[in-house]
């Protein structure tokens, strides 16, 4: 699996390794069970300092996602995280943000749909 | 061949060579970088740009005349100072790199001057490789139990035949293949060219090694693509310093072993042999570097070559020769000019690594000079 990080993003650069990583698991291209590389291996590809790449798989650990073992490493759960109150809340506040975004600039609804039909597949 | 002709051909031809590769650095680089500088293809045709890189090989050849003369003039008024020698072509290739450092520097403010608005800068990783860059199926390390293997034998050799070998071995011959140097049996004379194979070998292995955990660089726009080519360059990179391992084993090792063994006090072929298998060591590594390239990127023809992810400009320091970047974990890099990786010195590890290589050089010389 591929990972891109954008260094003129806005979006810190543990948030797109983070973010990348769910997108993965949801798309199939890491698995339950799988090892994540080493904070180490990570940063010294990207070329980011390790604590930027402890960082989101400290998040990716707090979200339910991954565990992080001495020995083993990093590794995506074996069961995916469920959603609770706080995250359906969370959902909900960046959701209604981004949406009221695409529709304030002339998006359509059937466009969104097809988006989100498209990431079902 | 009198010893100073032979002496002035060998820097001569030598000082050729190094003129040579430095002429053929532009045509050697990635795409996106010029001279070390990373310059967006747009403005690569531009004229101002082209014309840095004409007056950049300009300054090589007459630079290299001139040294020509003063190597000729240092070996001929002083025939037989050797250390005035290895000083002399120590200079001469630190300052024929002074040619890159100065156009380096001339098109990163030609670039700086035309504003360019701040590249993309994505980089791409592939999360498999990043944990498994030792992996013996992908890289072939493996493979480096043949020359160890090979060792092991030369030196079960050694200790089988002890008794059969002379009481004063050969241990060093002179230009004309006469043995000029003997030392008394014992068995590390005995297990000498074996010993050296082994550090030879260790060398390479290290340094293999290091190739191996460099920073990946992919394309970002076809990253399956480059990855193929990068694994793919990896192992055949591998394979060469695995070759070149076993080709001085059995072209440097064993003959040493055979020659000390048998008490050979005149090889005049020696001196020609190990002349061929030098060029051939040269001739091997110029064709893998213009057909595969550091990372790969010659796998593909001209045209299909992509700019791939870069550092920033200002890490590369000294002409676009020398990577510091401390908040860059990686110790090993892809080179900005040339063929083969760099070491970063921004990181502790890097920092050690050239001291320690450093010391390596130079601790012997000087020893050797002292006691000269």
């Amino acid at each position: 699996m591929f990972i891109s990080i954008d260094f003129n993003s806005e979006t810190p650069i543990y948030e797109q390794i983070k973010r990348q990583i769910v997108i993965g698991i949801y798309k199939g291209s890491l698995n339950e069970g799988d090892i994540l590389p080493s904070v180490r291996q990570l940063g010294v590809d990207i070329g980011v300092n390790l604590h930027t790449v402890n960082k989101a798989y400290k998040e990716l650990q707090a979200m339910g996602y991954v565990v992080m073992d001495r020995r083993v490493g990093t590794m995506i759960n074996t069961s995916m995280p469920k959603l609770n109150e706080d995250d359906l809340n969370s959902f909900k506040s960046e959701m209604e943000y981004l949406v009221s975004d695409w529709f304030n600039r002339g998006g359509s609804k059937a466009k969104l749909i097809e988006f989100i039909n498209k990431l079902e597949q | 061949m009198t010893e100073t002709k032979l002496l002035i051909l060998i820097y001569e031809f030598s000082l050729i060579f190094m003129v040579l590769i430095q002429l053929i650095l532009p045509n050697l680089s990635r795409r996106g970088l010029m001279l070390g500088v990373s310059i967006p293809e747009e403005l690569q045709s531009n004229p101002e740009f082209k014309r840095e890189i004409v007056s950049y090989r300009k300054m090589v050849i007459l630079l290299g005349l001139l040294f020509a003369v003063i190597l000729f003039g240092v070996v001929y008024l002083f025939p037989k100072s050797f250390s005035l020698h290895t000083i002399a072509l120590t200079v001469v290739i630190l300052l024929l790199y002074y040619p890159l450092y100065h156009y380096h520097n001339r098109l990163r403010n030609l670039k700086e001057s035309k504003k360019i608005v701040d590249e993309i800068k994505t980089v791409t990783v592939d999360i498999n490789l990043s944990k498994n860059k030792l992996s013996m199926a992908s890289a072939g390390l493996y493979l480096y139990t043949i020359p160890f293997i090979m060792i092991v034998l030369g030196l079960a050799y050694n200790v089988i035949e002890y008794d059969n070998y002379p009481d004063m071995i050969p241990m060093h011959y002179d230009s004309r293949g006469i043995a000029d140097g003997f030392s008394a049996k014992s068995l590390f004379n005995v297990a000498m060219p074996m010993l050296f194979m082994i550090f030879m070998v260790c060398t390479m292995l290290i340094t293999n090694i290091g190739i191996l955990m460099a920073k990946q660089k992919l394309d970002s726009e076809h990253p399956e693509d480059s990855l193929r080519r990068f694994l793919k360059s990896r192992r055949i990179w591998t394979y060469y310093f695995v070759g070149i391992s076993m080709l001085l084993i059995i072209t440097l090792g064993y003959p040493m072993i055979y020659m000390a063994r048998f008490n050979i006090t005149e090889a005049s072929y020696f001196l020609p042999f190990t002349l061929i298998v030098t060029l051939s060591i040269i001739v091997a590594t110029l064709i893998i570097s213009f057909k595969v390239g550091t990372v790969g990127e010659r796998l593909v023809s001209s045209k299909s070559r992509r700019p791939l992810s870069e550092e920033s400009d200002d890490y590369w320091k000294l002409g676009g020769l020398i990577y510091y970047n401390p908040n860059d974990p990686a110790v090993f890099v892809a080179k900005r000019i040339g063929i083969g990786f760099s070491i970063n010195l921004g990181t502790m590890a890097g920092k050690l690594i050239i001291i320690f290589i450093l010391l390596l050089i130079f601790v012997p010389m000087i020893y050797l000079a002292l006691n000269s």
